[in-house]
């Protein structure tokens, strides 16, 4: 073998061994303590980071717009979901950290009365998709569940830190419909698109009502039981016993168990049905949750399910098949049903692939964008919420 | 005095798979991660989850803009580490096969076994064993 083939010999063995040795080593470097991004009380630096630059979108117009027309280009759905999110982490930041409850009522209440205000302004389809408009919703007057569900839960998670008799009136409002429509409707479901249900807005619309019975006296318990029992009976996929995603108003199944669904899902079947809940989290964790070489990461669509990469999966990486959308929604899961590895794993992917960027003492996530990092904020506070519903629904 | 030579000296390229040309490459790697990071494309690395860079830029430049950080990025951290533990392990190749050259008797050792006079490992000497 002549002296330059052995050297790239050689050479090519080192490459090999220096591989080896280098990947698993990867993890250390992006994994950190756990306490780094959530702490089960007071706020971990992470969190408070974030929540900086959330506060900081919130109090500076210019970049508020600049951040919004970029989403707005891609999803107007996900302006929306900013705000629900960044409503309901400040809620438990609230319930956290009393000394800062001003601010983050002041913020929250900014954020709910602008929401409202386009609501009314410009319409309901300001804050859903071009295809909201594309055929009439087949229960009239035409709402979506997607808007209600959220709007009310917002209006709870604000009461449920310090009541505000304004908005009394408004949470009442807004579950009056939901409940009233869904009694309505022959299957027990109602649409958040024309002829289009979501499971996450049911289950987030649900949460909203167990919270307003729990802060109003209301009770919606028998509503809350049916509407499990049909679940469980008609809207769970059965090769993986998870419930689908969505589905048409005669609950013929559209998407299968999703990713980006079923972690919050999971999350808002706690304050609903504890022992589901569990079931769905473990389901999930099974079917689409994954740790390699340290680092955490979840498929969008379980093995028995063939589904495209679509606006809610973000795009998915091929051969590990790893979705961002459910990825970052699994964070919300492992820190609801406190999965210390899984969410420690998935920090870990967070600092390796999601890009953070910190300025004087702000953090954001460049890979992401305000919903994202909003659900990343959710993930890293969420916990007293729940935790004060489940008190009030016992006491 | 002649504080410049009147000839230029040529430099000598690392030869292929050798420890200083991997070395090279980590560096070379290493410049352009730095480079594109202080440019401020870590920005445009929000096309991974369909927003774009820049309200003030097409689609298409500011996914190229976040696809070219992106792969600089695994560059840094999954390729320039490996380079640099390679170069590591053929230097550390280098030294062993040079110090048994040196002495016969590590040289006639089972682990030796194979070593020839000539360095393989890149570092670019040869050594006779005597």
């Amino acid at each position: 073998m002549s002296p330059g083939l052995k050297r790239a010999r050689n050479g090519l063995i080192a490459l090999l061994i220096a591989g080896v040795l280098w990947l698993p080593c990867l993890q250390f470097v992006f994994t950190r303590q756990l306490s780094e991004f959530r702490q089960a009380e007071g706020l971990s630096p992470q969190a408070r980071q974030l929540a900086a630059r959330h506060l900081q979108l919130w109090t500076e117009p210019a970049l508020r717009e600049q951040e919004l027309q970029r989403m707005r280009a891609s999803n107007a759905e996900w302006d929306f979901m900013g705000r629900s999110f960044l409503v309901w982490s400040l809620a438990n930041m609230g319930l956290r950290d009393p000394g800062s409850k001003a601010l983050y009522l002041r913020t929250m209440d900014g954020i709910i009365d602008e929401t409202l205000r386009l609501e009314k302004e410009e319409g309901m389809c300001f804050f859903l998709m071009s295809y909201a408009k594309g055929q009439p919703y087949v229960m009239q007057p035409e709402r979506s569940l997607f808007l209600d569900g959220e709007i009310a839960l917002m209006l709870a998670a604000r009461r449920m830190v310090e009541e505000k008799l304004e908005y009394q009136e408004l949470l009442t409002e807004r579950v009056n419909v939901i409940t009233v429509r869904l009694l309505r409707s022959p299957h027990l479901v109602l649409e958040s698109y024309p002829d289009e249900c979501w499971m996450f807005d049911h289950c987030v619309a649900l949460a909203a009502v167990r919270m307003a019975d729990c802060l109003d006296g209301s009770d919606h318990a028998e509503l809350i039981r049916d509407w499990i029992a049909m679940a469980k009976q008609k809207l769970v996929h059965p090769e993986s016993g998870l419930l689908i995603s969505s589905f048409g108003t005669d609950r013929r199944m559209f998407d299968g168990p999703e990713g980006s669904t079923i972690w919050m899902v999971a999350h808002c079947l706690q304050v609903l049905d504890e022992d589901f809940a569990r079931d769905q989290y473990e389901r999930a964790r099974k079917e689409l949750g994954e740790i390699t070489l340290g680092f955490g990461y979840a498929h969008e669509w379980p093995r028995s399910w063939d589904g495209p990469a679509d606006i809610d999966s973000g795009p998915i990486i091929p051969f590990f098949e790893i979705s961002a959308g459910s990825s970052g929604m699994a964070l919300i899961g492992a820190a609801a049903f406190g999965d210390d590895r899984f969410l420690r794993s998935l920090a870990a992917t967070l600092d390796f692939a999601a890009f953070p960027s910190r300025k004087e003492g702000r953090l954001k996530y460049c890979a992401s964008n305000q919903v994202g990092d909003a659900a990343f904020l959710y993930a890293a506070t969420l916990g007293p919420l729940w935790h004060e519903v489940k008190a009030r629904k016992k006491s | 005095m002649r504080f410049f030579s009147p000839k230029p000296v040529r430099r000598r390229r690392p030869e292929f798979l050798s420890s200083k040309y991997l070395l090279s490459c980590a560096t070379g790697l290493s410049v352009l991660f730095v480079a594109v990071h202080l440019a401020g494309l870590r920005e445009f690395t929000s096309v991974l989850n369909g927003t774009t860079g820049s309200t003030e830029m097409n689609w298409e430049s500011a996914a190229i803009l976040g696809a070219v950080y992106v792969g600089f990025y695994l560059g840094f951290v999954l390729v320039v580490p490996v380079l640099l533990l390679a170069a590591a392990i053929l230097e550390a190749g280098r030294k062993l096969g040079t110090r048994a050259a040196l002495d016969p008797a590590a040289a006639r050792s089972p682990a030796m076994a194979g070593v020839e006079g000539r360095d393989n490992f890149g570092g670019g000497q040869e050594t006779k064993f005597l």
